[in-house]
């Protein structure tokens, strides 16, 4: 009677653990699923259908009129006649640029006049900023540079421009395979790019000072020394690097000089960007098959698969700056195309044709790069919420690898 | 009677045997959560990345590429702003990009490479035909090794063994239809497979280099399958004494 209680008490223990584990067990399971859920708290088909602005831009000079359309246009208004316009902007048509912003009543929203120290372009550019911040409320861009890819032949150099196409300089004359520019966060306080050059045949990374024109090697190891981006609190470069036998994503102290192996496989990574509070990287593996983005998260020491519905493929990832969205590209029958997802993974939105996304500072404006039929590369502005796109007016064919000053 | 109640029995077994079967799946379904969860855990896990597999070969620092391997230049940290600080924005203008900037400027004394070994290694001869009959093609997006290539690879095992003081450097190539940045980790890592192929037939690492050129190098223009396949391709270059 003893032994027969305490057989059955001892089974009921034993069946009662194995439950215990089995739910443990399940629920560790569950844990990456129920994550993923939460980021339907962030609503990316909500984000990304906005509806454009009209405003209507009257009295100034023609060369104004067109800077100001196409910066407003690019962050979200559309340029309309007065009729229809919910805001107008009114110059008078002289300079130092004049702007008085009315809602559609009439009622006076600002009215400001810009420094004459300034350039013309400088102060239309401010007064484009000024509107999109007192009707989005977003941060103004119109100070921002692009660091480009120029092809010169079957080489390249690098470049800057301003983010309307305007004052595009070259920076390098080295003759021969130049690749993926990025910049040192802290632009305008800072400019320097960094970008790999295979200068010394060999494709190695260099930083480059636009203020002093001076560059130095930042990462010459054997092998592949490819796509530096610098974390936010510019402590850390994160690269590819083969010198182990296979490229991986590695990372180095700007101060220490610590060099740190990220990933470890034997197939390739590429193109790692970092979280705006430098405690994650995303890149791209093909560590389960397919090329898709992998997230690092430096407080845990482990990566895993970023979950993307519906990208089978994905590339090139850029994590916007207030760390809501993650943009990249997907490839889908011959072409590629600009998507953005939550930054947790989730619903993504495939926004238009192209490739290699670049944030602005306003987690709003993309940069990218559209193939033209004719095969030649060049950039273009697509304005995520509304999903409009613009090409950058530019005289210079072949750019590509865009990089925003951020 | 007995013919029906014949009849009967062998339905009921075969009721009692599906329902048998039943029970069997019935509890099965119960696991099969867990089944599919294990399963999809061991193909996209979080261990993917980390998970140590069988290991790749190392490039030994001072081989086959031009610059002298593993320098520690940067090992005292580096700031990009030594040079001076950027102050050339506030009124919104160009940026003052100065004489210096085209490139001639570069310091790389301050660089920590290695400049007697650098030039040891300029000294090597570059031969890019006298392997070009021996280009190694690759299938759309991987970097594998394809059966049908393995015997020129072993051509130039071959030559490797016959001439000692011989080297190669293997370069890495794409077709057009991946993006750019990809693609450099792409032409590496085929690279890099061959490299290995090499390894495993007795070459010694130490004299295989690989450079990785992406899709900026093609050896046919155009946008048909016919370029593309010819385009995919590791070439290998003979590197002389």
């Amino acid at each position: 009677m003893t032994q027969g209680l305490k057989a059955r008490l001892n089974r009921e223990i034993l069946i009662k653990g194995i439950t215990w584990l089995a739910v443990a067990w399940i629920s560790m399971f569950q844990v990456r699923p129920a994550q993923a859920q939460s980021s339907t708290t962030i609503d990316i088909d909500g984000y990304a259908s906005a509806k454009a602005v009209p405003i209507a831009i009257q009295g100034y000079p023609q060369a104004v009129t067109t800077l100001l359309t196409f910066h407003l246009e690019v962050v979200g208004f559309e340029v309309t006649s007065k009729n229809s316009a919910r805001y107008v902007l009114q110059g008078n048509g002289e300079s130092p640029v004049q702007g008085i912003l009315r809602d559609s009543s009439g009622g006076v929203i600002f009215s400001r006049r810009y420094k004459a120290s300034a350039s013309t372009r400088a102060q239309a550019h401010a007064l484009a900023d000024d509107v999109s911040k007192q009707i989005l409320g977003i941060p103004g861009i119109g100070q921002t540079k692009l660091a480009a890819k120029l092809k010169k032949g079957r080489n390249g150099e690098i470049c800057v421009l301003d983010f309307d196409g305007a004052n595009l300089k070259v920076l390098t004359s080295d003759d021969t395979v130049v690749a993926s520019p990025t910049w040192y966060p802290g632009f305008p306080k800072s400019a320097v790019l960094f970008y790999t050059s295979y200068v010394y045949n060999n494709p190695d990374i260099y930083y480059h000072n636009l203020a002093s024109g001076k560059r130095n090697a930042a990462s010459r190891y054997s092998g592949l020394n490819a796509s530096p981006a610098i974390s936010p609190d510019r402590s850390k470069m994160a690269m590819i690097l083969s010198k182990n036998g296979s490229p991986d994503v590695y990372i180095k102290g700007i101060q220490s000089g610590k060099l740190q192996q990220i990933t470890k496989t034997r197939v390739e990574e590429a193109t790692p960007c970092w979280s705006p509070d430098s405690q994650k990287l995303c890149f791209v593996s093909r560590a389960t098959g397919r090329p898709r983005l992998w997230i690092h998260d430096f407080s845990t020491d482990k990566s895993n698969p970023l979950q993307i519905i519906g990208a089978a493929s994905s590339f090139e990832p850029d994590w916007s700056p207030d760390g809501k969205w993650i943009a990249f590209t997907i490839q889908r029958g011959g072409s590629f195309r600009i998507c953005v997802c939550p930054a947790e993974g989730g619903k993504m939105v495939e926004l238009t044709e192209g490739e290699d996304p670049s944030w602005a500072p306003n987690s709003r404006t993309l940069v990218f790069t559209k193939r033209t039929r004719g095969g030649d590369r060049t950039l273009s502005l697509l304005d995520v919420p509304t999903k409009r796109v613009k090409d950058i007016p530019t005289s210079s064919r072949g750019l590509s690898q865009p990089s925003w000053s951020r | 009677m007995r013919q029906i109640s014949k009849k009967i029995l062998p339905t009921r077994q075969s009721e009692s045997i599906a329902n048998q079967m039943k029970a069997v799946l019935q509890r099965m379904a119960h696991w099969t959560p867990i089944l599919v969860l294990a399963l999809t855990l061991s193909t996209t896990g979080s261990v993917g990345c980390k998970k140590s597999a069988k290991p790749v070969t190392p490039i030994p620092p001072n081989i086959g590429n031009v610059q002298g391997g593993d320098p520690d230049y940067m090992g005292s940290g580096f700031d990009p702003n030594a040079s001076g600080t950027f102050d050339g924005l506030d009124d919104g203008s160009a940026l003052d990009l100065g004489d210096g900037v085209m490139g001639e400027d570069m310091d790389l004394s301050d660089g920590g490479i290695d400049a007697a070994n650098r030039a040891a290694l300029e000294s090597m001869t570059s031969d890019e035909s006298f392997f070009a009959p021996y280009t190694v093609y690759f299938g759309f997006d991987s970097a594998v090794v394809q059966a049908s290539e393995g015997s020129k690879i072993e051509a130039i095992a071959d030559h490797l063994q016959n001439s000692p003081t011989h080297g190669v450097r293997i370069a890495g190539h794409c077709d057009e239809r991946g993006t750019e940045g990809y693609n450099m980790a792409l032409g590496e890592k085929r690279a890099q497979s061959v490299r290995e192929y090499l390894v495993n037939l007795g070459i010694a690492p130490n004299r295989i280099g690989t450079i990785s050129w992406g899709e900026q190098r093609p050896a046919v223009e155009g946008r048909t399958e016919a370029a593309y396949n010819k385009n995919r391709r590791a070439e290998f270059i003979l590197l002389r004494p």
